[in-house]
């Protein structure tokens, strides 16, 4: 279910306004930085992309910023570099520097996020087998995407009958993943008891697959499809199927840098902004899978890349790649905006699955971490139209419900 | 706000943790340490280290070869290499099993270079909650110098590979220009020397330029 408004901005016409010139002034605004030499950590995945754009077109050095990127397997480092101040700042899932200021994590850390990265990029995986029990037990096709919750629910059911649950693979207990998936499987009333959740990061996932050690997974491109162009799984539900819209990636940053360091953050922000301005042009794309490909960077098929970049998804190996329409939506209608309305979502997962005390006040908690107003003054300074993805575009399943 | 209860909440499909302390039935006992790491030398020389400490030294390849038999190892301890590939599988383990043997990290808020320079040095550690950050500490030291021991003999190992490789192009480089050129080793030397400072680059960079020069020559018909 898409709502109107993401429809229009999914097909129509907002993509055609989005200036393909880039709106910046030529001048610097920060002729004065408190610490230009910046330490930032990413995960080999598509939507590291911002922080490789910026550093790779010279979009940091622009503001006068030295980055150093740092490649972490995965979010377990980049929580514990970030938390011992061995990264200043990094690309997040949108709930981990939520998990690590409210202490989910082992060291509780205030956080701070200027700006999102990006939106949707995910998709849920099964194994072939797992894939051909669904379809028998459906009787139809399974590969339909709308109807693969139910046919999952039939094999979850039988695979309980048999006492040998499915087990699914997430890239970090707090991640956008786990409660998208939670999410989805609730939706179709699948068991929970049938389903074992174990943590795999996201370059190993295929790997965990290929092996037999799991029945499924759900991760960010491009590791779903290179699972599928390995014939190893079926992808039965995307981002844009189970919650389209949603704040995929975060950049954050230790409160204690932001309150010490504000130009420097600035400075880090518009350079983010430049690349994901730069990322949504659908002109752009093919040579951001190439600049992105490199070992150092996402270490990936450049074909594989591609695919999910140009907005399409492999759903099942030796088929063409269908569009999906905003399946990576990286600036376009306010997408960077770090909305507290919309990250507390996540908050309320939390709050659903016991994380945390359900009495909390889930956007006041969003709000100390997630900052639009620094997102805004950047926007400001690249005198850029001041959008809001919540305001047009969210999907009404995403934003709290008015009391 | 009390956060405290959520702090370790299991990942899934467990109860709420009970945050037992016992330190005080391990303060006489000494500390068993389990030491995830593929690198054997690497583990031998952290074991050497602890020699001296009143502790003992568990090792195990990998989280999943140490998940079968947890239980009887029973570690107070667990130090893995921060990027080692199944860390994610050892905090599952440590989340499953909260309530019979909470593992928690040691992130000694209040000593946040102990905490850095672990995590600099690759340094992951997991302490049984409740075990004061005392007893910890000199274990993780430890740890941490052998680790950078290790790390520094890499590079080392690595520089030396590259210096090597720089020296054979700069010999092939000079060879091609002896048989081409019919210069003698100093002259060639000498030439490739002169380009290197009048261009502001690295000799192997000079050297490199003439090898595919001459390559791309003599391919053209």
């Amino acid at each position: 279910m898409i709502k109107r408004a993401l429809r229009s901005l999914i097909f129509g016409d907002e993509r055609r306004a989005t200036p393909r010139v880039s709106y910046f002034p030529a001048e610097r605004v920060n002729s004065k930085l408190e610490s230009p030499r910046v330490a930032l950590g990413f995960v080999p995945l598509t939507d590291a992309a911002p922080l490789i754009v910026a550093a790779e077109r010279g979009y940091f050095a622009a503001e006068g910023l030295a980055v150093e990127l740092w490649r972490e397997t995965s979010w377990a480092s980049i929580r514990d570099k970030l938390a011992a101040g061995a990264l200043d700042g990094a690309q997040t899932l949108a709930p981990l520097p939520l998990a690590m200021h409210l202490g989910l994590t082992p060291a509780r850390t205030p956080m701070c996020v200027p700006l999102l990265l990006d939106r949707n990029g995910n998709a849920f995986t099964v194994s072939r087998s797992l894939y051909r029990r669904m379809q028998i037990l459906a009787r139809e096709d399974a590969g339909v995407r709308s109807r693969s919750g139910h046919a999952l629910r039939a094999a979850a059911r039988e695979a309980l009958a048999a006492g040998r649950p499915l087990r699914f693979a997430t890239v970090f207990p707090h991640s956008t993943h786990t409660y998208l998936l939670r999410h989805w499987l609730d939706r179709y009333q699948v068991p929970a008891q049938a389903i074992e959740l174990s943590v795999v990061p996201p370059p190993l996932m295929v790997e965990q697959l290929a092996a037999g050690r799991i029945d499924g997974f759900i991760v960010g491109a491009p590791w779903h499809t290179l699972a599928v162009q390995s014939g190893l799984g079926r992808i039965v539900a995307a981002s844009t199927d189970i919650l389209p819209g949603h704040p995929e990636k975060a950049f954050a940053v230790r409160r204690s840098f932001a309150v010490s360091y504000p130009r420097t953050l600035l400075a880090l922000t518009r350079a983010l902004l430049r690349a994901c301005l730069w990322l949504d042009d659908p002109e752009h794309r093919a040579a951001a899978a190439g600049l992105i490909s490199a070992r150092r960077y996402v270490h990936a098929p450049i074909e594989c890349l591609r695919i999910g970049l140009e907005d399409r998804l492999l759903a099942a190996t030796g088929e063409t790649p269908q569009v999906c329409a905003g399946f990576h939506v990286f600036h376009r209608g306010g997408a960077n905006c770090p909305d507290p309305r919309e990250v507390s979502w996540y908050l309320r997962e939390m709050m659903r699955w016991g994380e945390i005390d359900a009495a909390l006040d889930a956007e006041r908690l969003a709000a100390e971490v997630f900052r639009p107003s620094l997102y805004f003054a950047a926007l400001r300074t690249l005198n850029a139209p001041q959008s809001r993805f919540a305001d047009a575009h969210s999907s009404e399943a995403l934003l709290p419900r008015p009391a | 706000m009390d956060h405290e209860t959520s702090r370790i909440t299991p990942f899934h499909r467990s109860g709420p943790v009970a945050l037992a302390t016992r330190d005080t039935a391990r303060a006489f006992m000494s500390l068993r340490i389990l030491l995830i790491d593929c690198d054997a030398e690497r583990a031998r020389l952290v074991e050497e280290g602890l020699a001296g400490l009143d502790c003992e030294l568990l090792h195990r390849r990998s989280a999943a070869e140490a998940f079968a038999e947890l239980d009887a190892l029973r570690p107070d301890i667990v130090i893995i290499d921060t990027d080692a590939p199944d860390r994610d599988l050892l905090e599952q383990i440590g989340a499953l099993r909260a309530q019979a043997r909470p593992i928690v990290m040691f992130v000694d808020q209040s000593d946040e270079d102990a905490s850095l320079r672990a995590i600099e040095a690759g340094v992951s550690a997991y302490v049984v909650n409740g075990l004061s950050p005392a007893r910890v500490r000199p274990i993780l030291d430890v740890a941490v110098a052998r680790f950078r021991y290790i790390e520094a003999l890499r590079s080392e190992l690595a520089r030396s590979r590259a210096d090597l490789a720089e020296r054979k192009l700069i010999e092939r480089a000079k060879g091609l220009l002896m048989e081409r050129r019919g210069l003698s080793e100093e002259q060639a030397f000498a030439a490739l020397r002169r380009q290197a400072m009048n261009e502001g680059l690295r000799l192997v960079e000079v050297a490199r330029r003439v090898l595919s020069v001459a390559e791309l020559l003599d391919r053209v018909p």
